[in-house]
């Protein structure tokens, strides 16, 4: 991912329980799956709207996800769907929150 | 000041000349009406507050600048209520009253907010960026428009100006039957 400069998201573990998390999520059906998704280690930074540090994600950064095919998939490639929701600030305000579609290719050998 | 270039000009444009050249470009413009509700369920019009210089706050609690906003509103209603000023705030949360209850609670609002919708946003031009703030004469137009965070002292010199400004009256109070004033 990569964030406009100045932006920045809350973690997926931010440390105010009004923020509202990075989350990203795959679907379920189909013969790969998501087994594990794992996000950056956050940065805490200071912002002039917080008295104490906010757990956010700036400029670019991953998020891994480890995958698993069914022991039946078949051989080939396919695409998993899923779904990212931020919600991203700058010094002086906020953008609403987002959810956006993601896909991600495979291949099955 | 007004200028005409020449007496030459012929008098069919005048009027429109006159307008062009004289009109103020800080001229205001009536901020829209909207009827929303409030905590209790009670619809709320812009309206009812005519007559009253208003502080009208989008807002939501997943928002961190806007908490920076809030405790100066909260002070600037206890303080100048009585002169003919209300805050109202607007909140855009997705989740509702259930997320905006405990958020009123915490921060200990005393003024009132109404859920927001995308219908009133886009009237007010499509807010999008939080905090978005308008501050509206007693004549019901738009004087300020602040998109994100800008200081205490700001506000407090915007809004005593329009509280003193010239044929606002003092203490004058909304329209008689109004249900303008009552917190949060």
């Amino acid at each position: 991912m990569q964030l406009r400069s100045g932006y920045h998201v809350n973690s997926h573990s931010p440390n105010d329980e009004f923020l509202i998390p990075l989350r990203l999520r795959w679907d379920e059906a189909g013969p790969v799956k998501a087994v594990e998704v794992t996000y950056p280690k956050p940065e805490l930074r200071n912002y002039g709207f917080s008295d104490q540090p906010v757990s956010v994600f700036t400029g670019a950064f991953a998020i891994l996800t480890r995958l698993q095919a069914a022991t039946d998939a078949p051989t080939g490639t396919g695409t998993l769907a899923g779904k990212l929701r931020y919600q991203a600030c700058d010094e002086k305000s906020c953008l609403p929150p987002r959810t956006i579609e993601v896909r991600l290719p495979y291949e099955i050998r | 000041m007004c200028w005409l270039p020449s007496r030459r000009v012929v008098v069919a444009g005048l009027p429109a000349l006159l307008l062009l050249g004289c009109r103020r470009s800080t001229a205001r413009r009536a901020a829209p009406d909207f009827e929303l509700k409030d905590a209790d369920g009670r619809p709320v019009r812009l309206s009812d507050y005519r007559g009253k210089v208003v502080l009208l706050n989008f807002w939501a609690t997943w928002c961190g600048p806007c908490t920076v906003e809030i405790p100066w509103f909260v002070e600037f209603e206890r303080r100048h209520k009585d002169q003919g000023f209300a805050v109202l705030g607007i909140s855009m949360d997705e989740d509702g009253w259930e997320a905006v209850r405990p958020f009123m609670s915490h921060l200990g609002i005393n003024y009132r907010v109404l859920m927001g919708s995308d219908e009133v946003s886009r009237r007010y031009g499509g807010v999008d960026s939080l905090p978005t703030t308008f501050l509206i004469d007693r004549e019901g137009k738009v004087a300020k428009v602040h998109v994100g965070l800008v200081s205490k002292g700001r506000y407090e010199n915007e809004l005593l100006e329009l509280l003193s400004s010239a044929g606002a009256g003092g203490n004058r109070s909304a329209r008689p039957g109004a249900r303008a004033g009552r917190a949060g």
